[in-house]
């Protein structure tokens, strides 16, 4: 069985998704010595949200800073 | 990412990650490979391919960013069972080779780079990649224990592209 969710500052951001998903998903988090920005483009939902509830999930873009701190900066629909 | 004053550039990334998957690019063709000759099947191949460029072109002209651009996991079955591969060109075959135009294109790319998904599928096994559940759900397309070993997986690029841009902002560092 996989280890219970216990640090928020989960690396890309499907894993902030599994957390809220599935309680007991493992997650990891990685220390980076530098900050890098990364724009995750999926063709489908990254945010697991039900298909009744997004738009058109092709053109959706995710875009994250992600830091040794984490998470800072989020947009979407790019 | 067709549009030069899109969020995307804005945002001016390191690196992008560029995730499509099977089923959203055979769209129905994935629930019935079959109803397109062989003919048809490989113009859709190299019409794929095409789009696919035009998309990272559009990004590379538009972005400093690296691009790590995914293949396409290849399906295990087939509806033609046994006689898929008496195919000439089959369903699993275009996959096959629309992997194969990508890892081409690739090559000799300073700034964009394969993630083998395929081989990752492979790696924990295609038939436990999806949860059903979840996909039809929430349109969860990886099972979430899955995606640790992603993460893990695209660090692999990430180290070595965060020396790229050290070197770039600090060239005599």
């Amino acid at each position: 069985m996989s280890e219970p969710v216990t640090d928020p500052m989960s690396f890309v951001g499907y894993l902030n998704m599994a957390e809220k998903i599935e309680k007991n998903v493992r997650t990891k988090t990685i220390s980076l010595k530098k900050s890098i920005k990364i724009a995750y483009l999926s063709s489908f939902n990254p945010k697991g949200l039900r298909r009744s509830w997004r738009s058109n999930a092709f053109n959706e873009g995710y875009l994250r800073t992600f830091t040794s701190a984490g998470t800072i900066n989020t947009l979407k629909n790019c | 990412m067709l549009n030069p004053q899109s969020g995307l550039y804005q945002f001016d990334p390191d690196v992008i990650i560029l995730f499509i998957d099977k089923r959203t690019i055979l769209g129905d063709l994935f629930y019935v490979p079959y109803k397109i000759s062989e003919l048809e099947r490989r113009d859709w191949a190299d019409e794929k391919f095409s789009e696919l460029q035009s998309l990272l072109a559009k990004a590379k002209s538009c972005s400093r960013a690296q691009i790590l651009v995914h293949n396409f996991d290849v399906p295990y079955y087939s509806p033609l069972g046994i006689l898929e591969n008496k195919q000439d060109f089959g369903f699993i075959e275009s996959l096959r080779a629309l992997n194969e135009k990508q890892k081409k294109a690739c090559v000799g790319d300073g700034r964009l780079f394969l993630f083998d998904y395929d081989s990752f599928c492979s790696q924990i096994g295609k038939k436990n990649v999806t949860d059903d559940r979840m996909y039809y759900l929430a349109d969860m397309r990886l099972d979430s224990r899955y995606m640790p070993d992603l993460c893990d997986a695209y660090l692999m690029y990430l180290k070595p592209f965060l020396s790229f841009i050290k070197k770039m902002y600090h060239p005599r560092s």
